[in-house]
């Protein structure tokens, strides 16, 4: 589903350039569940970016799906996110004029689908989420999981083969982190590619795969089990979702 | 383009600030209502001095002998030759582009004392000997009876149209003046008929004390032969006033034996001219009055471009959250320029409302005094369709440039920016 050969990206501050990604290499199957860990920095959020389509790299090749991501209009890139990836944020991104519904539907009013029809459709994905009764709220009248949670619908309701998360617990409690990782976990035993952007390594351990960055590479020989172990009161019982 | 989503978006953005959508639209709203304004007074002085001007013929003049300057073909400088009733058919054979040549003569310094007497009344004014073909020159409007005939030149009748000024003194409220007598230097004159100014102003008031007679009985009364005091000419509408005025000159220098360069046997007064300078001075005035008012509705404009940057400032992050969800450019762009346009174009059309309404009401307050200087401040409909144009133009500008700076920015510094 996602293919990323040998990537790399600097970025330009004035006079200082920054080389945050150095030759990454990523091969994502469709239907798994993926995180990406590191550290502030380590170019994790580079990489998401990348795969979002939402910021371009400097040298390398990216397939998503098959089809070659390279520089592109503006408006195919629209249309790309629009059709294949569903964003989920650390701050959930909600636009706070609009009520919990009118978010949700968004993503399909860019696809021009009528006001009646998406609106229907964002019902139904409100139900899933179970916030139906929250249809009319707007977003400050929501607690982080409720949001969370709307922000989630709203990137499943184009129906699109990959979500993308960007540190997706990182504003919310521990209850309501594994809550929203519920979720997701769903999301991905429906069928979809579900890739999460985390620190946290008990968020990372209830994925299917852990995929470390480090200094702008990958580090093949993380393991996620052995950094689960060195930590404080990892038993607590977690690590039975982990993959063994 | 009717988007009923959009159009809420757009309406809670602006609502969403109040006071500064209320500031920004006002900037908008002065300039159109500026524009409404100084465009209305400017039409209304030029009405005002149109009026005054009435039914003149404006490509006109009047001619006059006055003592030569020059000695030419053994005449003394120093000369004063009248012209006479003879040089009418001259002129109209020989000039080219002759309208109406209408000789006048005025009957004061003639022997007419000036004081004119009905009854008990009495009142000075201008005893003036015309010609029918005046009233192409300078019409006023018959209030009764009729205007000096062909029949009254040539049987040198001892008629008067009189001006309504002149009914108003000599004659008590309700006495029709028709076939009544005037008495003026002596001489009885029939009323034939009465009449009222067409100009404004001073130029009417002196009118309406007019007395007008056959010009040739005017030339028998007061003994002056064959002369003219001088020639009022009316040049065809396409016709150069100017070559009128050189050729007239000189047929009267021909016929007079004065020097053809001789500038001051021949006094003029072109009208022609005059009224082409006047034109020309409203001119001026009109196009001073686009560039203020274009510059401050321009400074509006700029007002909204800068606020619709500083949206764009705000909204960075939800722009961004947009493209990310797959906002193709273009309707992000549009969400912009319609803002702006919408802003725009409701502060625009109130200014221009206002600023038509209050101009309208001036007009409708100053229609019981006709004689000001200035008349009927209204604007043009086809100047406010002008306008509503510019400002739709200008509200698609103001959005434009901010646009562009929100598709500048890269989706992830949008989503970013916190």
């Amino acid at each position: 589903m996602i293919k990323v050969e040998n990537i790399h990206k600097t970025y330009h501050m004035g006079s200082n350039s920054l080389h945050v990604l150095k030759g990454v290499d990523v091969d994502i199957k469709e239907g798994e569940m993926v995180s990406i860990m590191g550290s502030s920095g380590s170019g994790k959020s580079t990489l998401l970016n990348i795969l979002g389509i939402l910021d371009t790299y400097d040298s390398g090749s990216y397939h998503l799906d098959g089809m070659p991501i390279g520089p592109m209009s503006e408006a195919k890139a629209a249309r790309y996110r629009n059709k294949y990836i569903g964003f989920v944020f650390q701050s959930f991104n909600l636009i706070t004029f609009k009520n919990a519904l009118e978010n949700v539907a968004l993503p399909l009013y860019y696809q021009n689908v009528s006001r009646r029809k998406r609106n229907r459709i964002a019902m139904e994905y409100l139900d899933r989420m179970g916030l139906a009764d929250h249809a009319m709220h707007m977003p400050n009248e929501m607690s982080g999981g409720q949001k969370q949670r709307i922000a989630i619908a709203r990137a499943l309701i184009a129906d699109p083969r990959i979500i993308l998360a960007d540190e997706p617990t990182g504003a919310l409690d521990t209850k309501t982190s594994y809550e929203v990782m519920e979720i997701l976990r769903d999301v991905n035993r429906s069928g979809k590619t579900v890739i999460i952007v985390t620190h946290e390594p008990d968020i990372a351990a209830r994925t299917g795969r852990v995929i470390r960055v480090r200094d702008g590479q990958i580090d093949h020989n993380y393991d996620i089990h052995a950094e689960m172990a060195a930590m404080v009161g990892a038993e607590d019982g977690q690590q039975t979702h982990t993959l063994g | 383009m009717f988007d009923i989503d959009k159009w809420e978006e757009i309406i809670s953005s602006l609502k969403k600030n109040k006071f500064r959508t209320l500031l920004t639209g006002f900037g908008v709203f002065w300039g159109m209502f500026m524009l409404m304004v100084l465009v209305g007074a400017g039409n209304g002085l030029r009405n005002g001095v149109m009026k005054q001007f009435g039914d003149f013929a404006t490509n006109s003049m009047f001619v006059w002998s006055n003592s030569t300057s020059m000695a030419y073909k053994g005449f003394p400088r120093g000369r004063w030759c009248p012209y006479e009733y003879t040089d009418v058919e001259i002129l109209k054979r020989r000039v080219k582009g002759i309208k109406v040549v209408a000789p006048q003569m005025g009957a004061w310094g003639s022997g007419g004392s000036g004081i004119t007497t009905h009854g008990q009344f009495k009142g000075t004014y201008t005893l003036q000997g015309q010609v029918p073909e005046y009233y192409q020159v300078d019409p006023a409007d018959i209030v009764s009876g009729r205007y000096i005939n062909q029949m009254d030149l040539i049987e040198r009748r001892k008629v008067a149209v009189i001006g309504k000024r002149v009914v108003e003194e000599l004659f008590v409220p309700g006495e029709d003046p028709l076939g009544q007598y005037i008495c003026s230097g002596g001489i009885y004159f029939k009323v034939i008929g009465v009449s009222s100014s067409r100009h404004s102003g001073d130029w009417a008031d002196e009118q309406n004390k007019e007395i007008s007679i056959p010009f040739t009985t005017c030339q028998m009364i007061f003994n002056r032969g064959n002369t003219v005091d001088n020639f009022a000419i009316v040049a065809d509408d396409d016709a150069d006033i100017d070559c009128v005025e050189n050729d007239v000159r000189r047929t009267l220098a021909d016929i007079h034996s004065f020097h053809p360069d001789d500038a001051s046997a021949m006094g003029c007064s072109n009208v022609g001219k005059q009224f082409a300078q006047v034109k020309g001075l409203f001119l001026g005035v009109n196009i001073l009055v686009w560039i203020v008012g274009i510059g401050t509705l321009l400074a509006g404009v700029i007002g909204i471009s800068n606020i619709m940057l500083i949206v764009i400032k705000e909204r960075t992050q939800e722009i961004g959250v947009r493209r990310a969800l797959g906002a193709p450019p273009l309707s992000i762009i549009g969400s912009i320029v319609s803002e702006s346009v919408l802003l725009t174009m409701v502060s625009g059309v109130l200014g221009m409302l206002c600023g038509a309404f209050l101009m309208e009401g001036v007009a409708s307050l100053m229609d019981a005094s006709a004689n000001e200087g200035f008349v009927d401040p209204t604007v043009d409909f086809n100047i406010a369709v002008a306008s509503l144009v510019i400002i739709i133009a200008s509200g698609v500008l103001a959005g434009i440039i901010p646009s562009q700076r929100a598709m500048a920015i890269k989706p992830v510094d949008a989503l970013r920016d916190e």
